[in-house]
């Protein structure tokens, strides 16, 4: 599953505070995620 | 193969007491306007305005002939409802909860019910439901129709596609108890008395205004005071919405895989929009009677296309008219089988003015856009809610009208446009990942040539580009420079087959690699880089070794480059899958093939291999992860404490999802605390976002064997910039976020 948002005009070139969070929505077994990005990109 | 299909549609019209429809709107006009095969070139409209051919002549070109319309429609059935006093939808409007009243009311199925009852399609004046259905059905030459439409004059209300649950569901609701405006005008009853639940078995139906008026004055509950326009005000809809409406109820979506049902979806919507005038699905963004193409992306859902594929390498294409040709060029945009596509067409640029004037054009153009099959992008809509990202036109800017590529123009790796929220500006695939780029467009007559150039490497098919050598250990190295395809003998070798030896029972090609004969003897391969252009590359590798080498002791197989290595054992019959990011690669990617001992029978396999560039990372936050602040529903976390109740972030070296593939070579592990709804939260240390834009990308999946439990997970990324806290993304805990295995050919990638 791929993340792809473009940052708000409104963001750009100010401090940011960026959040990741995972929610287990119920039961938490196996409920293990793994990333293999997270980044913040300039294109 | 298209499934070659004349679609039998049955046409209802139906006016209100206070707005009759005009003269010369007549069922021998809709005839002509939706079914002949020869009217005039252009017509006027009883209204005079002009348009052009029929609707039956649109699908059937649109088609290449494959489909057809054909139908009948009835005399003008005369609702005795006032149109004023029938609730229309309103934005403001909101479905009731709780015990509060509210509004909430829809007109097209009151208009459906009142034509249906108006021609007494009822079950009392019928021995059977099928017979009242067949009726309902029947079109004058005896044939059953296929889809119904209700053409009407509701000029305060819009087009509908529904089914007839949907129509039984709205009556209900507009007839719930905390409605406002619950009962039929003149009447003790509710709207919901107007269904007859003989109909819930019919067809697909569409309901829409044949004329429109700008009527406003909508009061809370839908209704209006009028007075209503008069007769010789009112003007044909815009025939660009009929035919749209038609293209989710007649033309059939073949790729139901794709979207579902039949029926082609809006493309002005989150999961394909938006298209404005490039389509027809796509608003249509212009009230015209001179209807926009349909895409090749509809075309193509409808199976009257196919996309001219091109293999993965530099090209000049010349690019027919669209219009003529129904010519759409498609490049892999993506590992192999990622399913992620690139689609080029030459498309006319057409300029609307007033409804009844034929566009003008302003030159030709490439339009392209990003197909993503599987939908594997999600993004956040109004609400809240999640859709799966399956088209985007890579657009110049905001401006709808700028949507093609003209000559002159390349398409490269642009930075995201101010205003940008929606679609990709560059090439790049929902990954980030850069396959082409569009070097050159120039135009030769009413044709456009286009130049996509290939930025990945493949390992294989320029295997030639390396610099290869046996090595044998010892006290002094000794390396000895191999001919690629060449038999090095004892000092290993390095050649290109077009018939490898079967792994885990499967041939095809390979760069079969040998490492030079002595014990711990390599092979190693030195691929430059310097033609991709710099930056982070990701590396999609399968790699294996062939049951015949049996009595091998094992390869160790080594991708390295910059700071990032990756090391893995192949033995007889061993298939992987590897996606390696190098987040600062070197100038060179170096491939090592070395015998764990005894070098016999090593042979070594590279079965595909591709290295693309990837999006430049301004911040890192996986590798960054341990200067995140990260919490759980049981406090603060230490960072890389592992299988803790409390929950755990770790950064690990490898893992493999599951998809099967291994990824690395960082992968950040997360698990909230072990507790029904637990979460778990990293913060990261405020920083700046580029003056020219970013984007936030993330990759994420499940470990390999994870159990399926009857839950996913819900992901998010929030972004705080002073006191603002913006959600930028979201993913939601429905059967989508969990393992393939949950889902029977739900792969994520």
């Amino acid at each position: 599953m791929f993340v792809e948002v473009p940052i708000p005009s409104s963001a750009w070139n100010k401090n940011a505070v960026f959040k990741f969070r995972v929610d287990t929505d119920g039961s938490a077994a196996q409920d293990w995620v793994s990333w293999t990005e997270m980044a913040l990109t300039t294109a | 193969m298209p499934e070659k299909k004349k679609v039998w549609v049955k046409v209802f019209l139906v006016d209100f007491k206070d707005v009759r429809a005009p003269a010369g709107f007549k069922p021998s006009f809709v005839d002509q306007l939706f079914f002949s095969s020869n009217p005039p070139s252009t017509a006027p409209s009883p209204d005079g305005s002009r348009f052009h051919g029929s609707l039956h002549q649109y699908v059937h070109a649109s088609s290449d002939f494959w489909q057809s319309l054909a139908g009948s429609s009835t005399q003008w059935i005369k609702s005795n409802l006032r149109n004023r006093d029938i609730p229309h939808y309103r934005g403001s409007m909101r479905k009731p909860s709780g015990t509060g009243s509210t509004n909430w009311g829809e007109s097209w199925p009151v208009i459906v019910a009142e034509a249906l009852r108006g021609a007494g399609f009822t079950s009392n004046n019928y021995s059977s439901g099928a017979a009242l259905r067949a009726a309902i059905r029947r079109l004058p030459n005896g044939r059953q129709a296929d889809v119904l439409v209700f053409l009407n004059m509701d000029v305060a209300g819009g087009g509908a596609k529904r089914n007839f649950g949907q129509m039984k569901n709205s009556l209900d609701i507009m007839s719930d108890d905390r409605i406002n405006n619950n009962t039929i005008p003149g009447s003790s009853q509710r709207w919901n008395a107007l269904w007859d639940p003989a109909w819930a078995a019919l067809p697909d139906l569409y309901c829409t205004p044949l004329m429109s008026a700008n009527v406003g004055g909508h009061r809370a509950d839908g209704t209006y005071p009028g007075p209503n326009p008069t007769k010789s005000s009112l003007e044909m809809n815009s025939l660009a919405v009929l035919w749209h409406e038609m293209g989710h109820l007649a033309v059939y979506n073949q790729k139901t895989w794709l979207d579902g049902g039949k029926g082609l979806p809006d493309f002005y919507g989150h999961a394909y929009g938006p298209w404005g005038r490039m389509c027809l699905m796509g608003g249509p963004k212009a009230s015209t009677h001179y209807p926009m193409p349909l895409s090749s992306l509809a075309r193509w859902m409808a199976g009257w296309l196919e996309f001219r594929d091109f293999s993965r390498e530099d090209h000049r294409i010349r690019l027919r008219p669209f219009e003529t040709h129904n010519d759409a060029v498609r490049l892999t945009n993506g590992a192999p089988g990622s399913d992620h596509y690139l689609i080029l067409s030459n498309r006319d640029d057409l300029s609307y003015s007033a409804k009844g004037t034929p566009p003008s054009s302003k030159g030709r153009g490439v339009l392209t856009y990003r197909l993503d099959l599987r939908g594997q992008r999600l993004r956040v809509v109004r609400g809240g809610n999640v859709v799966r990202k399956v088209a985007s036109i890579v657009r110049r800017d905001k401006n709808y009208n700028n949507m093609l590529w003209k000559a002159g123009k390349t398409i490269d790796a642009l930075p995201p446009a101010r205003g940008f929220f929606e679609g990709p500006r560059t090439l790049r695939n929902a990954r980030g990942e850069l396959w082409w780029t569009l070097d050159s467009i120039s135009g030769d007559g009413r044709d456009l040539m286009v130049e996509p150039k290939l930025r990945a490497m493949h390992l294989l098919e320029d295997y030639h580009r390396a610099v290869w050598h046996g090595e044998k250990p010892g006290k002094r190295t000794v390396r000895v420079r191999l001919n690629p395809d060449d038999f090095g003998g004892s000092d290993g070798h390095v050649a290109l087959q077009d018939r490898r030896m079967t792994v885990q029972g499967r041939g095809g090609k390979a760069l079969y690699l040998h490492p030079a004969w002595a014990t711990n003897g390599a092979v190693r391969g030195v691929y430059p880089l310097a033609r991709l252009g710099g930056g982070p590359m990701r590396l999609y590798a399968k790699v294996g070794m062939p049951e015949e080498a049996k009595g091998s002791d094992g390869v160790e197989l080594v991708f390295s480059s910059g700071s990032d290595t990756y090391t893995t054992r192949l033995h007889p019959g061993t298939h992987k899958e590897y996606c390696i990011d190098f987040r600062k690669p070197g100038s060179n990617l170096t491939v090592l093939a070395r015998a764990k001992g005894s070098a016999t029978r090593d042979w070594a396999y590279i079965l595909d291999g591709w290295l693309v560039p990837a999006a430049p990372r301004h911040y890192d936050f996986l590798a960054q992860a341990s200067k995140a602040t990260w919490r759980t529903g049981s406090g603060k976390l230490t960072f890389n404490r592992q299988d803790q109740p409390t929950g755990e972030v770790s950064l690990r070296g490898w893992m493999r999802l599951h998809t099967g593939t291994y990824h690395g070579s960082k992968v950040l592990f997360t698990h909230p605390n072990w507790a029904n709804n637990g979460w778990i939260e990293g913060t990261y240390p405020g920083d700046q976002v580029p003056a020219n834009g970013a984007m936030i990308r993330a990759h994420l999946g499940w470990a390999h064997g994870r159990k399926v439990t009857n839950n996913g997970v819900r992901v998010s990324v929030s972004m705080t910039v002073g006191n603002k806290t913006t959600k930028l993304s979201t993913r939601p805990s429905t059967s989508s976020t969990r393992p393939t295995s949950a889902r029977a050919g739900a792969r994520t990638t």
